[in-house]
């Protein structure tokens, strides 16, 4: 039991063979019923067809019985001939019944009929000697003995010498007539008292006497004798005759008849039984049958209605819970646990899956708190580093422009360029945080195909002029103009990384940066772009650990060309923003190709305006008139600013140390740029802006943040409080210049 | 006891098979002789047993054959063929008829060498003085050959026939349906006809007996009288069927039977509670366990008494054969033989050496059986404690209210039986 217990199967099979069980039941049931009927039906043939031929049998012996009678008064031969074939077909009928299979009862009357008929037969058989018997002793014996008197007495007379004997002779003539007669009433006419006439006419006859012949008296004496015992052998045949007829054979006939009654009142009785039976049976069967489909159908209900709570319901709960798993809500409840079959296993996986779902969600969570943590620790520190790098680069850069001996000079030149390098890397990992922090927002401008490869050519020529290689781009279909929308800082940094590598692992041939436009009636394009290089190439065995982070192909590689080695993991993961995806094609010691292609939409085309131009133009202007105000705490950063500022003839600065300061001072007094850094003590950057812009003088004047969070969502901050751009830390000079002048442009015009 | 012979039919059967082996082996030293006289019995199968033929034949250096037949026929072969036997053995009631058809010759009591011990009840027809003379033809009245050549009462040195086998006879009823009655206090043949017996009351198809039992009823019942019950006149001939039919026509009866076996049937099958009935039907409806008691009735018993005649043309050599066996019969082990089936002989002083106290005390003394008592055919028939109901042979045979007889109007009253049995 504990089997079907835990098995949903072996209880649908337990279930369904009950009903398999009352089916069968049901079968069985009607099988004995019906053959209980069939043999009922056999026994009602077989008892009218035995009932019929017993009254057929009853009717024959009832005529026998009238023929015997018939015989009795006839003799005629015929009628005797008659009786025996009506006998021969009594026995036939007879035995043809007793042969047939019977109830023990109606064997017995059958055998008591056999018996009857059989003594009937014994009887017959005597019948007609008896009868032969009779008429002999009556019809011959007597009368030969009346005719022999009668005849003597003729002769007496006759010869009668007397009238005296004449008489005596007439009289005794007389005598013997009258004799005869009572003795044959009596015999043949059934005249009872006529035999006391005959006794005393033989009394009177053997006392009469004949006058003395002797010889005659004897002879007449005999004679009477004789008579006298053929009429008592008479008399006795005669008893014998109808004891036989009207005792024997009649009590057997009617005997016959009563017992014939009596089977076939049984038979009847046995009929109504059976009837009484087949109803009964008949009855018994449809209410068994009747209470087996109730049973059956109650139990069939019973059995959907089971299924559908213990199973179906059960399930659906279960598919319910795990559809609510599969979308996040774990709070779902799980039912059926308890259960011991297959939906408590089911019960369980979910549970199970709940849990292991709970678990991973939470290690998720911590991973994603801890990378978050881990970025903000990385934003946050090389926040910290490019303040002081700030300092180092500008004060190295206010410093090469102090009178300086040439080795003071030469290890200046080495201090800014490894603050740079230093600043490269702080940058790359940087990004890489920004990415894994999901920090990155691609933009969506228009970029000018051409422009962009001709940036990257010239900011990339020194560096390959430098190593002796050739560098080049182009576009195919050649020099097709395009413009497409896209975050364009991403795409250049992009491939920059790639070019830079490109240049950095080539000693000999060239590097070519070529982009494949290919254009559809949409509107859309899809933009293939390469870096191909004649350089060292990379074994195919490293290529699928290139995008891993921190991980070169070889180490050594790190130590002998330098860099973060996070470029090109930095470059995958920005492709993969951008639903792109980088391959790379490289063979050892002939050189690598670095490819992917960008779909995006085509661009309005916008002023083609060369930043270098615009950027030359702005050298001229004249700046000095201009009241600045650089809200920062950190006394480097003020010093750099202060720097940069007098280096680009703005002298008229005031500064803040935090950013109530800074709102004080410009209530006091009328700035016309406001540099703001965004971490600062008693009052934050970004309330300081607030504050300053809810002056309506202010409303106009250009707020710059200064900052090293360059995240999307610092920028988003800032720009939500009304400042207007940003410069990032480290500042450079160029940066600064530019930015300075692009508002100050605005601003005059 | 004119249809017993059936029943006996039925009963030798079965014991003639166990008797087969031994009649060829006994028979054998006297088939090549040819100075054997041989023996020709007619009788029934109450006395004509092959048991009783082997002893005989061993005992007496004779061959017998013997020819058991039907009363109706044994009868009518005897009066009409005296040549085709030797010897008669059959009923008392015979006696008239094959008298008077000069069928048989008379016996001399000087060669019978038992005469003198045979008792009283067929030389005087009371067994003791206080004996009740039964009606009828009572054996003593047709036993004596008178000089006029007539059968009478009269004490005579020539007999119609030697007595040997009789009892008496009555009705049994089941207990089942019918209480138990006391014997000659309470059982009375009235109980035949009462109303309380309507539709299962039998009477035997045979008017010389079925007429006795049927008028005995009818004057116990106080329907009737008759002057002499047995030798009725026309006139109560007529009342008596007069009662009968009525009683027929109402249902009474429910049947007549004509053989032993039949009657056993109707007992058992429960067609009849009390009903004409002959002791060894009343003993194979108690081997069937149906409690029937054999009535004594108050009012007496019917009788019948066994007859033993010389045929008329038996020849002197035969004869001397045929007093032999006759005295054989009467010389003690054949007596003794036939008691263990119920029946009495004539001289029982002879027998009872041949029989065990315990036997003698239960068949012929009344008494309760000491012992379990076997039947001739070995099994046992009496059981250990039971009585004989009636009591002894002396209050059995001084109870007899009609002896079975052929009446003067035997011949009107079988007209009237067949009137009854068709109504």
């Amino acid at each position: 039991m504990s089997f079907v217990a835990r098995s949903i199967a072996a209880k649908v099979a337990v279930a369904f063979s009950f009903v398999i069980l009352t089916l069968v039941v049901i079968y069985i049931v009607m099988a004995q019923r019906l053959d209980t009927i069939s043999h009922a039906m056999d026994n009602v043939t077989e008892i009218s067809n035995n009932t019929i031929s017993i009254i057929r049998i009853n009717k024959d012996i009832i005529e026998m019985q009238r023929d015997v009678s018939v015989f009795s008064l006839s003799g005629s031969d015929a009628v005797f001939d008659k009786i025996e074939e009506n006998y021969a077909d009594i026995k036939i009928r007879l035995d043809l019944l007793s042969s047939f299979e019977t109830s023990v009862e109606e064997r017995q009357y059958i055998h008591g009929l056999t018996t009857l008929v059989a003594e009937l037969g014994d009887n017959l058989s005597g019948l007609s000697s008896l009868y032969r018997s009779r008429n002999l002793l009556i019809d011959n014996v007597l009368e030969d003995i009346y005719q022999s008197a009668i005849g003597e007495l003729a002769a007496l007379e006759t010869q009668a010498d007397s009238v005296e004997n004449k008489l005596i002779a007439a009289e005794m003539t007389n005598y013997w007539h009258a004799l005869h007669r009572n003795a044959w009433l009596f015999l043949s006419k059934k005249d009872y008292s006529k035999r006391q006439e005959v006794n005393a006419l033989l009394q009177t006859i053997s006392a009469t006497d004949l006058n003395g012949d002797e010889a005659l008296s004897n002879r007449m004496n005999a004679l009477v004798r004789d008579y006298q015992t053929s009429f008592f052998k008479s008399i006795q045949v005669n008893r014998n005759y109808f004891n036989l007829v009207n005792v024997v054979m009649a009590g057997n006939a009617i005997e016959f008849g009563t017992l014939a009654n009596q089977l076939r009142e049984h038979s009847l009785a046995r009929l109504q039984d059976i009837k009484r039976l087949g109803q009964d049976q008949i009855s018994t069967t449809v209410t068994i049958l009747n209470s087996l489909g109730i049973a059956i159908i109650v139990y069939l209900i019973f059995l959907a209605f089971f299924f559908h709570v213990y199973v179906t319901k059960a399930i659906t709960r279960l598919t319910l819970s795990f559809s609510r798993f599969l979308n996040g809500d774990l709070s779902a409840p799980i039912n059926h646990t308890h259960r011991k079959d297959e939906i408590g296993v089911l019960a369980q996986a979910a549970s199970r899956f709940r849990d292991m779902s709970k678990d991973l969600e939470r290690e998720k969570r911590a991973a994603e708190h801890s990378a978050k943590v881990k970025s903000e620790f990385l934003a946050n520190m090389s926040h910290e580093i490019r303040t002081p790098m700030n300092g180092i680069l500008g004060m190295a850069t206010q410093l090469s422009d102090t009178p300086l001996t040439k080795p003071q000079t030469e290890m200046l030149d080495i201090i800014v360029s490894s603050g740079e390098s230093l600043l490269v890397i702080i940058n790359d990992i940087l990004d890489l945080s920004k990415i894994e922090a999901d920090k990155i927002e691609l933009e969506q401008r228009p970029i000018a195909l051409r422009a962009l490869l001709k940036d990257l050519t010239l900011l990339f020529n020194g560096q390959a002029t430098a190593k002796g290689i050739q560098l080049r781009s182009e576009v195919l279909p050649v020099d097709q103009p395009l413009v497409f929308l896209g975050d364009e800082t991403r795409l250049k940094q992009v491939l920059m990384n790639l070019l830079g590598n490109a240049i950095k692992f080539t000693d000999q041939g060239e590097v070519v940066l070529t982009a494949t436009i290919q254009q559809d009636a949409q509107g859309s394009v899809t933009l293939l772009l390469s870096v191909t290089d004649t350089g060292i190439g990379i074994e195919s065995d490293n290529i699928e650990k290139l995008f891993d982070a921190f991980s070169q192909a070889d180490t050594s590689i790190t130590r002998k060309f330098g860099g973060t080695g996070l470029g090109l993991t930095i470059t995958h993961k920005l492709l993969q923003l951008m639903d792109s995806k980088l391959n790379v094609e490289s063979e050892t010691g002939k050189g690598s190709r670095f490819f992917f292609e960008i779909e995006a939409q085509k661009g309005a085309v916008e002023p083609d305006t060369p930043r270098m131009a615009n950027m030359d133009t702005s050298e001229d202007l004249d700046l000095s008139s201009l009241n600045v105000l650089v809200a920062e705490d950190n006394k480097t950063n003020q010093l750099v600013m202060k720097g940069f500022l007098a280096k680009l003839s703005i002298d008229n600065v005031m500064l803040a140390e935090d950013g109530e300061r800074a709102v004080e001072l410009c209530r006091d007094h009328a700035f016309d740029l406001i540099f703001m850094d965004m971490q600062m003590p008693v009052k934050d950057g970004l309330q300081a802006t607030l504050d300053i812009k809810a002056m309506h003088q202010y409303q106009p004047v250009p707020i710059i943040a200064l900052t090293a969070n360059v995240l999307e969502d610092d920028k988003n901050r800032c720009l939500a409080v009304g400042m207007c751009d940003f410069v990032s830390k480290p500042i450079s000079l160029e940066a600064l210049d530019n930015t300075i002048k692009k508002w100050s442009t605005k601003e005059s015009l | 006891m004119m249809t017993d012979s059936i029943d006996r039919r039925s009963f030798l059967r079965t014991l003639g098979a166990g008797v087969a082996l031994s009649t060829a082996a006994i028979k054998a030293p006297y088939v090549y002789s040819n100075n054997i006289v041989t023996l020709r019995v007619m009788g029934t199968h109450v006395t004509l047993q092959e048991e009783l033929r082997q002893r005989a034949m061993k005992e007496l250096g004779i061959n017998l054959e013997f020819t058991p037949m039907g009363d109706a026929a044994l009868l009518q072969k005897a009066a009409s063929d005296p040549s085709s036997f030797d010897l008669y053995e059959h009923w008392s009631d015979s006696i008239n008829i094959l008298w008077q058809a000069g069928a048989i010759q008379a016996l001399d009591t000087d060669r019978l060498q038992y005469w003198h011990e045979v008792n009283n009840l067929t030389k005087t027809g009371q067994l003791t003085a206080d004996s009740n003379i039964g009606a009828g033809d009572a054996p003593n009245k047709i036993i004596y050959v008178q000089p006029d050549g007539s059968l009478g009462s009269n004490p005579t040195d020539q007999l119609s026939f030697m007595p040997y086998v009789h009892n008496v006879d009555s009705f049994g009823y089941n207990t089942q349906h019918i209480p138990r009655g006391i014997a000659y206090e309470t059982e009375s043949w009235s109980w035949l006809l009462d109303e309380r017996n309507k539709g299962k009351v039998a009477l035997i198809n045979a008017p010389t007996i079925g007429l006795f039992d049927a008028a005995l009823a009818a004057q116990a019942q106080g329907l009737m009288s008759f002057a002499d019950i047995g030798n009725m006149t026309i006139a109560e001939i007529d009342q008596l069927f007069d009662i009968l039919l009525a009683k027929k026509r109402e249902g009474h009866f429910s049947g007549f039977w004509t053989s032993v076996p039949q009657s056993i049937e109707f007992m058992t099958a429960g067609r009849a509670n009390i009903q004409s009935m002959f002791s060894p039907a009343v003993s194979a409806c108690r081997g069937q366990g149906i409690p029937v008691v054999y009535a004594a009735p108050k009012e007496g018993y019917r009788a019948w008494h066994g007859v033993m005649c010389l045929s008329s043309h038996a020849s002197e050599e035969v004869k001397d054969a045929a007093y032999r066996y006759m005295n054989w019969w009467l010389s003690g082990y054949p007596g003794a033989f036939i008691a263990r089936q119920g029946y009495y002989i004539s001289n029982p002083e002879r027998s009872r050496s041949l029989m065990s106290k315990a036997e003698w005390d239960y068949w012929y003394e009344g008494k309760a059986a000491t012992m379990d008592l076997r039947g001739t055919d070995g099994n046992i028939s009496v059981n250990a404690g039971e009585v004989r109901h009636g009591g002894s042979y002396v209050s059995r045979l001084s109870n007899i209210a009609v002896w079975n007889t052929v009446m003067q109007n035997y011949d009107y009253s079988l007209d009237k039986w067949y009137e009854l049995l068709n109504a």
